[in-house]
């Protein structure tokens, strides 16, 4: 009994997996891991309106653009380091993760660089302020620093596969680290289209309380 | 896009998704309407969801049993 229970766990364990079939089973498990973080992120976003409704402090709205097109810059690299990897131009597929690296880096200094000129807080307000001002400060620091966390993280992680590759890992046909690292940036990418509208422009790009 | 390379397919989402994102900030800065204007990021962003989700995340690739 006990050796027909270990081969039919062998038969259909991982180990007999072919390496597409491994692959898919990978990335249906990393599409799971994006729908966990959804939930946070969401949570958050939801937050934002049920707390303020479309209210708006000012934000530099100039920096938001800025960033934003960065991030979505850093994808477009991002894709060319994959689509490189899947070409086996190694070269390229560097150059792209570094230049992916240097614009997550130049996003996390915009939105530190935000942070250290916002006009609103996260302690208690002082006599006669907007108590908006200090809901949407917790609001605003809680979303872009999660999301930061994120960036950095995604900075760090691409620093491993960049030194990885360096280092004679990874083939034209065995990239999963390379891969599921740039679906992870794909989705920090995601991320910010939700947030980036939440924060900047739901109010016409002024302050409007709804 | 089927007749296209991988690289021009990428570039010219890339492409997309820059002038959405500059429609975007456009749209919300001269609509006055709120319920348009929600309306209009909300539509922009599922869009601009679809674009990367698709094309960059290759979400399509979650049903194929295929190598790299």
């Amino acid at each position: 009994m006990a050796v027909i229970a270990a081969h039919g766990a062998q038969t259909h364990g991982a180990g007999h997996m072919s390496p597409a079939k491994r692959l898919q089973v990978n990335r249906v498990g990393l599409w799971l891991f994006f729908f966990s973080e959804s939930i946070i992120f969401g949570l958050l976003f939801t937050s934002r309106f049920f707390l303020l409704g479309t209210h708006q402090e000012h934000v530099d709205q100039f920096l938001g653009l800025v960033i934003t097109i960065v991030l979505l810059a850093s994808s477009v690299t991002a894709y060319t380091a994959e689509t490189a990897m899947e070409k086996g131009n190694r070269k390229l597929a560097a150059w792209s993760l570094f230049a992916t690296i240097l614009l997550g880096v130049v996003f996390a200094i915009g939105v530190g660089f935000e942070w250290s000129v916002a006009e609103f807080g996260i302690k208690t307000a002082v006599e006669g302020q907007d108590p908006h001002n200090v809901v949407w400060g917790t609001v605003f620091f809680s979303m872009t620093g999660l999301h930061a966390a994120h960036v950095v993280s995604g900075v760090l992680m691409l620093g491993l596969a960049l030194m990885m590759l360096l280092r004679g890992h990874f083939s034209k046909d065995s990239h999963w680290g390379i891969s599921s690292t740039i679906m992870y940036w794909h989705f920090v990418d995601v991320v910010w289209v939700f947030y980036y509208p939440a924060l900047y422009l739901v109010a016409g790009g002024g302050t409007h309380t709804g | 896009m089927p007749a296209m390379g991988a690289f021009q397919k990428g570039y010219v989402v890339a492409i997309v998704l820059a002038v959405m994102t500059i429609l975007e900030y456009l749209f919300a800065v001269h609509v006055d309407d709120l319920q348009v204007r929600f309306l209009g990021l909300a539509i922009t962003a599922l869009a601009k969801v679809y674009f990367i989700a698709y094309y960059f995340m290759h979400i399509y690739r979650c049903w194929r049993e295929e190598a790299h």
